[in-house]
């Protein structure tokens, strides 16, 4: 039965395919170039110092990873013909009557996409695979793992194009609609959590952490994978491949989701451009909230509300198809301004959380051979800062000698400004003082609905150029292995947070950071021309 | 057989539109095998419509169309049996008819390769040659062709002689005719030309904004319409006259002295009750399908609106 049934459905593939052979011929061009060139460019470099030799795989040139990127992208076409019975009324005539269930339509239709576009581009990856493993030979291992990984990145990034295509084209029952939703949903599924993610944490919270992994979600889904992995979002390989495999799921869990969608459609939805409401209005909301977000990084909200409210309308109107009448754009106009409420809504919650809570988010120990911390405040008044009134705590310890790793508590660590030298354990304690610092001085005691609106509207980030009397503080700890050179190991962790503390709680303030910090310079300038020797 | 019960269509309002549109209402019609069928009907009756429901492209939104027994909706079963030809063919453009081939014989088990090619070569269709540089005759002969080819049970033509030339339109109806017979299988054919589907077809229906009005035999059917041609010794022959001789008129006119109507009933019910009236000049003409067809559709004031306009 099951042999019997997965027959019916390769053949209709093959009969699907069969007619897309300009899509097909377009995508094999592109995949085979894309591996020639990728092939070509792939090269195992040597890396050498004084105590290293270590030879990795790299690529001299990103031209035909570029392209196998541009390969994944074309998916869309396959998508966009493929599934042509959604939108045209003639094909869906033929193709509905055919003997076929939804269900079995449905699934060769997957399958078709997958021979047009999937199968040839695993089969490019492959080829690479392969020629990369020859010329990497002598690291066999490593040239597996690195085009393996990367491989994996374009199949992710195919997967979602393929899925958001099929999504939108099951929710849209006219091609131009299927096509642009589909581009504008997948540029703000990836785009919009982490323009919202950098807004909230750099903004709302003001903490940043390199190693925080509160970010992760952002290689879950969408096309945010390839620069969340290569951009060092995820660190460790294992995660890299965890994330990697929740990606992909996630657009399988896509289509799966499409498959309900499409099994509910029939010849009567053929040619109305947005068969369901809902997805209209999710769509809507989706690309303004993509486009309000972006305006709040520019900070041009006369301009932005304008052009985002003529995208929103010209779509509504090439959607719409129908007669308007003024109590349609009436009611369009309203439900901009929700939308632009529900923004400035979650805006507001994240601003009065600190960043959904991100403002607690500490570095809870020092793990390489050398660890930074520096704390300095600037007082202003009337929002202009006061020069006499700078302060600045620095400390900055490194590994005595060449310890082995990992240190343990007896570990001792030498200062960069005195003779003075510490145990790890001593670090540690000097770190679990400073997080207690900021407990008790970083506080949303003073955040407020005018803040807000300046933050949003007036530009003033961080709390920057505030008007009236206060403190600003800066706190920054970081660690790095650059004194032992402990390539296993090799990692830079920075970890830095600002806030305002009203002038009153200054002097308790210096007083804390003076029993943590050791090293104080009154004049931020002086100090740095301590350290570099010149202004 | 195909059944169809009941049948009601509605199409949901647009944001444009003040109320859902019914298509098909309440329609029930039998089209037992190895007939040929033809659905009669005015433009936008509703044909197509259920044409396209009987081959599972929309569903009933009451009612139920059931091919052999089975429901035909998303059955892959049902729709094994039926092959429906719809009114474009722009949907092949960018096929050879070995395209056209391959395609239909990944769906159709009994698609046969022999009548496919002996039909292709019996019309003379370039088999390598795009449809798209067909004429709109010859798309439709070859879209006929695959049809017959996939052997199906039941074939449904929706304007199917459309664009074909009056020869052509024979050899491809004697073509159709001559493959359905040999293996009993039944067409259902949808067109405006009446006099064609009262050449081609042994039953048919009429339907009208979505109702049904009459479905049969198509002798049956033009049995019960006679046109009557009656004069009167010293009078004028009035519609009200036949009428309460028990005749129900549909059209009557008068040309001096000699009256014309159409009656409901056989002339053979109709000639006996006019007689009490003595008339010098009695006789019944047999009314063909597309009269019954236009007075049908007259009674029940399609086009009067637009012919009161001419007037």
């Amino acid at each position: 039965m099951a042999q019997k049934y997965s027959k019916k459905i390769s053949k209709a593939a093959t009969a699907e395919c069969r007619n897309r052979r300009k899509v097909r011929l377009m995508i094999l061009i592109i995949t085979v170039a894309a591996a020639l060139f990728e092939a070509s460019e792939f090269t195992v470099r040597n890396y050498n110092t004084d105590d290293i030799d270590l030879m990795f795989p790299n690529y001299d040139n990103f031209f035909g990873l570029f392209l196998m990127f541009v390969a994944a992208a074309f998916g869309a076409f396959a998508v966009y013909g493929v599934f042509s019975d959604l939108t045209n009324k003639q094909t869906a005539d033929v193709q509905l009557s055919l003997p076929m269930s939804a269900k079995e339509r449905f699934h060769s239709k997957l399958l078709a996409v997958a021979k047009l576009h999937l199968i040839p581009l695993a089969c490019a990856s492959l080829f690479v695979l392969i020629i990369g493993c020859v010329k990497g030979h002598t690291v066999i291992g490593d040239t597996f793992s690195f085009l393996f990984k990367i491989h994996c990145i374009v199949l992710a990034e195919a997967l979602f194009v393929d899925s958001i295509c099929v999504f939108c084209m099951c929710c849209c029952g006219a091609k131009a609609e299927g096509v642009y939703t589909s581009m504008i949903t997948a540029f703000c599924v990836t785009l919009t959590p982490t323009l919202v993610y950098n807004f909230i944490t750099n903004n709302f919270s003001s903490v940043s952490f390199s190693e925080d992994i509160s970010n992760r979600f952002l290689a879950m889904f969408g096309g945010m994978i390839a620069l969340s992995i290569e951009s060092g979002y995820v660190f460790s390989s294992l995660e890299s491949w965890v994330y990697l495999g929740i990606n992909m799921a996630a657009s399988c869990l896509l289509v799966f989701a499409s498959f309900f969608i499409y099994r509910k459609r029939d010849g009567r939805q053929v040619g109305r451009p947005m068969v369901y409401d809902l997805f209209m209005e999710l769509f809507m909301f989706t690309g303004l909230f993509t486009l309000f977000t972006m305006f709040s990084y520019v900070e041009s909200w006369g301009i932005g509300l304008t052009l985002a409210l003529i995208i929103y309308l010209v779509i509504r109107i090439v959607a719409a198809r129908a007669k308007i009448t003024p109590k349609t754009f009436l009611i369009w106009l309203l439900k901009y301004v929700a939308c632009f409420g529900i923004f400035l809504v979650i805006m507001a919650a994240g601003y009065f959380t600190g960043g959904f809570g991100h403002y607690k988010l500490r570095m809870k120990e020092f793990k390489w051979d050398n660890a930074d911390m520096q704390i300095s405040t600037t007082q202003y008044a009337n929002g202009s800062y006061l020069q006499q009134n700078r302060h600045s705590f620095h400390d900055n310890y490194y590994v005595s000698g060449k310890a082995d790793y990992p240190y343990n508590d007896d570990t001792v660590f030498r200062s960069g400004y005195h003779e003075n030298e510490i145990k790890k354990s001593e670090l540690d304690d000097k770190l679990v003082k400073l997080n207690k610092l900021i407990d008790e001085y970083y506080t949303l005691e003073n955040r407020n609905t005018e803040a807000f609106f300046d933050m949003m509207f007036g530009g003033v980030y961080k709390n920057e150029d505030t008007p009236g009397d206060y403190v600003s503080v800066y706190i920054s700890l970081s660690d790095d292995n650059t004194i032992s050179n402990n390539i296993d190991y090799g990692d830079t962790r920075d970890y830095d947070v600002y806030f305002i503390i009203p002038p009153d709680k200054l002097d308790d303030f210096l007083k804390d950071a003076q029993d943590i910090l050791s090293d104080e310079t009154d004049d931020v300038n002086a100090r740095i021309y301590e350290d570099v020797g010149s202004y | 057989m195909i059944d169809i019960k009941d049948v009601t269509m509605v199409f949901e309002k647009s944001k444009d539109e003040k109320e859902n549109f019914i298509a098909l209402d309440h329609i029930s019609i039998e089209i037992p095998e190895g007939c040929i069928y033809g659905f009669l009907g005015s433009n936008g009756a509703g044909k197509s419509t259920l044409m396209r429901m009987m081959c599972g492209v929309y569903p009933c939104s009451m009612g139920s169309i059931q091919i052999d027994g089975i429901e035909v909706y998303d059955s892959p079963e049902a729709k094994g049996k039926i092959f429906f030809v719809n009114d474009e063919t722009i949907q092949y453009a960018n096929y050879t008819l070995k395209d056209l081939k391959n395609y239909y014989s990944s769906y159709y088990p009994e698609f046969s390769e022999e009548v496919f090619d002996r039909l292709i070569s019996k019309l003379n269709l370039p088999m390598n040659k795009r449809m798209s540089q067909f004429s709109k005759g010859m798309k439709r002969q070859a879209v006929v062709v695959a049809a017959l080819s996939c052997k199906t049970k039941y074939i449904m033509l929706d304007e199917a002689f459309d664009g074909l030339d009056p020869a052509m339109r024979k050899i491809i109806k004697t073509m159709i005719v001559d493959e359905l017979m040999d293996r009993g299988a039944t067409m259902i054919v949808s067109s405006h030309n009446v006099a064609e589907i009262n050449e081609l077809c042994d039953r048919a229906m009429l339907i009208h904004q979505g109702h049904l009005i009459f479905a049969d035999e198509i002798d049956e059917i033009k049995s019960g319409f006679c046109k009557i041609q009656l004069a009167l010794k010293d009078a004028q022959m009035t519609r009200e006259m036949a009428e309460q001789s028990g005749l129900e008129v549909m059209q009557f006119s008068r040309l001096g002295s000699v009256a014309q109507m159409i009656v409901r009933g056989s002339a053979e019910e109709s000639m006996p009750r006019l007689k009490g009236l003595s008339p010098v000049l009695l006789e019944a003409v047999p009314l063909t399908l597309e009269e019954i067809f236009i007075y049908e559709l007259e009674v029940r004031g399609y086009g009067a609106e637009i012919l009161k306009e001419d007037k």
